[in-house]
């Protein structure tokens, strides 16, 4: 578990409940998207963004859950040499409404939001084509016009 | 000029691939006929196997395999996140998606980092530091939330 932001309430409660009349949260944090027909940079940083409606009167959890990702990269031409990058991804997220309790105005959060590390870990191993494949296929191209001729 | 002639008849009877062996010697001490429809034919093929190599999806980098999997781990991993590789921030919207500044007079935002460990009666104890988060502009100007310090992430 990681961190826990919370929305909490102060001055006084009239105000802050105009105030999150009808309002939500979002919740923008970093998610990392994969090109694999990226040659250069297959990893690329995006902005996910999770949301939740507020009450002034319940408090609401958020769990958010990242995951870890191993990234495998074959170019070399010659032979399979996997580079590994370490990163991570989004994997998913929920609202827990059965943890859903009224709030005491003077001290309690309105939204908790958790970010969770998660049980599962993703790999990609992305290799392109190498020498000796490119090589075959041409010798094959090449015996069948030479053959073709005789 | 004649040199450049003959240069010219050996690379095509060099790059002639269907030189028919035969059993009596011609000019030049050769012992397979060479033809220059032989020799046309030879060149085209090269040039294709030249083109075909240099259209490879290998030079060209393109249409790379991949293979994906999800494995499913006991222990979840560690991260560690800063500010190069992670950004974190809120923001206040309604029902038409309209985003509102936040206003720190009505509300605050706290960032905890909850670290769970056992002791040694097995039980689940916690250690709480609080990060700072501040008033900052996003990427497209907007006043938001924005977490300030590094923090660990583990299951």
């Amino acid at each position: 578990m990681l961190c826990d932001p919370t929305v909490s309430v102060s001055e006084d409660d009239l105000t802050m409940e105009e105030y999150f009349i009808d309002k939500g949260i979002f919740v923008n944090y970093t998610d990392n998207n994969f090109d694999f027909d990226d040659y250069y940079n297959p990893i690329q940083a995006s902005s996910y963004m999770d949301s939740m409606w507020l009450d002034p009167n319940t408090s609401k959890y958020l769990n958010i859950f990242i995951k870890k990702t191993d990234y495998y990269d074959d170019f070399n031409p010659f032979f399979s040499d996997p580079q590994l990058t370490e990163t991570f991804e989004r994997d998913y997220s929920n609202i827990d409404f059965s943890k859903a309790v009224m709030v005491n105005r003077s001290s309690a959060a309105m939204a908790e939001i958790f970010f969770w590390s998660s049980n599962t870990i993703q790999q990609y191993k992305r290799s392109y084509q190498k020498i000796d494949k490119v090589l075959g296929s041409l010798a094959g191209v090449f015996n069948l016009l030479f053959f073709s001729v005789f | 000029m004649e040199n450049i002639l003959k240069l010219f008849q050996i690379v095509l009877y060099e790059i002639d691939f269907f030189k028919t062996p035969f059993y009596f010697t011609l000019n030049h001490s050769r012992n397979k006929l060479s033809t220059r429809l032989g020799s046309f034919f030879s060149f085209m093929i090269i040039i294709l196997l030249f083109y075909l190599f240099f259209s490879s999806d290998m030079v060209l980098k393109q249409n790379p395999a991949v293979v994906s999997q999800t494995k499913t781990v006991g222990n979840r991993p560690e991260f560690s996140f800063t500010n190069s590789n992670f950004s974190l921030n809120f923001q206040i919207f309604d029902k038409q998606f309209k985003s509102y500044e936040i206003n720190p007079s009505l509300f605050k935002i706290y960032i905890h980092e909850i670290l769970l460990y056992y002791d040694e009666n097995q039980t689940i104890q916690e250690i709480v530091t609080e990060k700072n988060f501040s008033l900052c502009k996003n990427s497209m100007g907007q006043i938001t939330y924005c977490m300030e310090d590094s923090f660990m992430l583990e299951g």
